[in-house]
């Protein structure tokens, strides 16, 4: 196995996971574009998760309703788990060789991702909402 | 072009990383990488205390009260450096991206370094705070 050509870098004779055009540039795009918005949400979170330090149930679920309070939240679960889910991906992409494996991988963790989310938004309503 | 057997290929070569030592920039890159990922597994934790404060006082109670344990601060504390330091290099790779001339080595290590101190200085900050 010492001469390595390109087209074996992956066990099913396609190398680059078989990228589209522009699918890449766009993931990489839309993984800095969301890390940018993540900026402001992450410092308003850390200073919200810090005045909220030993809040009993009652001071959370009133902090939660203020509606600002869960919109910001319910855009910091969406936007970050969707740059969590993309960065993931890249990591599976540059140390899984296998572009099926890899495929499967990535498609099972966007799903995952997608339902951690939509349980983190679920509860956040019913507790704005009940 | 023959390659005989027993002679390194001309392909370029990764750094053997058991007998390479990494220089800054390339540690506080998989550090970067390493943080996103644990970034990523935190969505769970914040999932499962979103569905504990919905589900009512006692499951939030008993989060809260992991929570303020000593292995519960160990996390929130470990948690808070990792969110500063994946957010403030993540602010260091869009400059980056943006002004290629701050891609100098010295530049570099400098920017490398302030990222260091402001994770350190903005987390005991925030737990002297919180």
């Amino acid at each position: 196995m010492n001469d390595h050509t390109d087209s074996d870098h992956s066990c099913c004779g396609c190398g680059s996971h078989g990228f589209k055009k522009g699918e890449a540039l766009s993931h990489w795009l839309r993984l800095r574009v969301l890390a940018l918005i993540l900026v402001p949400l992450t410092i308003w979170l850390v200073v919200s998760v810090a005045g909220l330090a030993g809040a009993d149930h009652a001071a959370f679920t009133e902090w939660l309703s203020a509606h600002f309070n869960a919109a910001l939240l319910g855009a910091f679960i969406l936007i970050g788990s969707y740059h969590a889910a993309l960065g993931v991906q890249e990591i599976i992409e540059d140390y899984v060789s296998c572009e099926k494996t890899a495929k499967c991988t990535i498609a099972a963790e966007k799903i995952a991702f997608a339902l951690v989310a939509v349980v983190c938004i679920l509860s956040i309503v019913k507790i704005v909402v009940l | 072009m023959i390659t005989p057997m027993n002679t390194p290929s001309p392909r370029p070569l990764s750094p053997h990383l058991q007998v390479y030592r990494l220089p800054m920039a390339a540690l506080m890159s998989i550090t970067h990488r390493i943080t996103g990922a644990i970034l990523a597994g935190g969505f769970l934790l914040i999932a499962g205390f979103l569905v504990a404060a919905a589900l009512g006082e006692e499951p939030y109670m008993q989060v809260m009260a992991f929570a303020s344990s000593g292995f519960g601060k160990f996390i929130l504390f470990g948690w808070s450096a990792v969110l500063y330091y994946h957010t403030l290099n993540g602010v260091r790779h869009m400059v980056w991206d943006n002004s290629p001339s701050t891609v100098t080595k010295c530049k570099a290590t400098v920017s490398g370094w302030l990222v260091l101190a402001l994770t350190a200085a903005l987390t005991v900050i925030t737990w002297l705070a919180a």
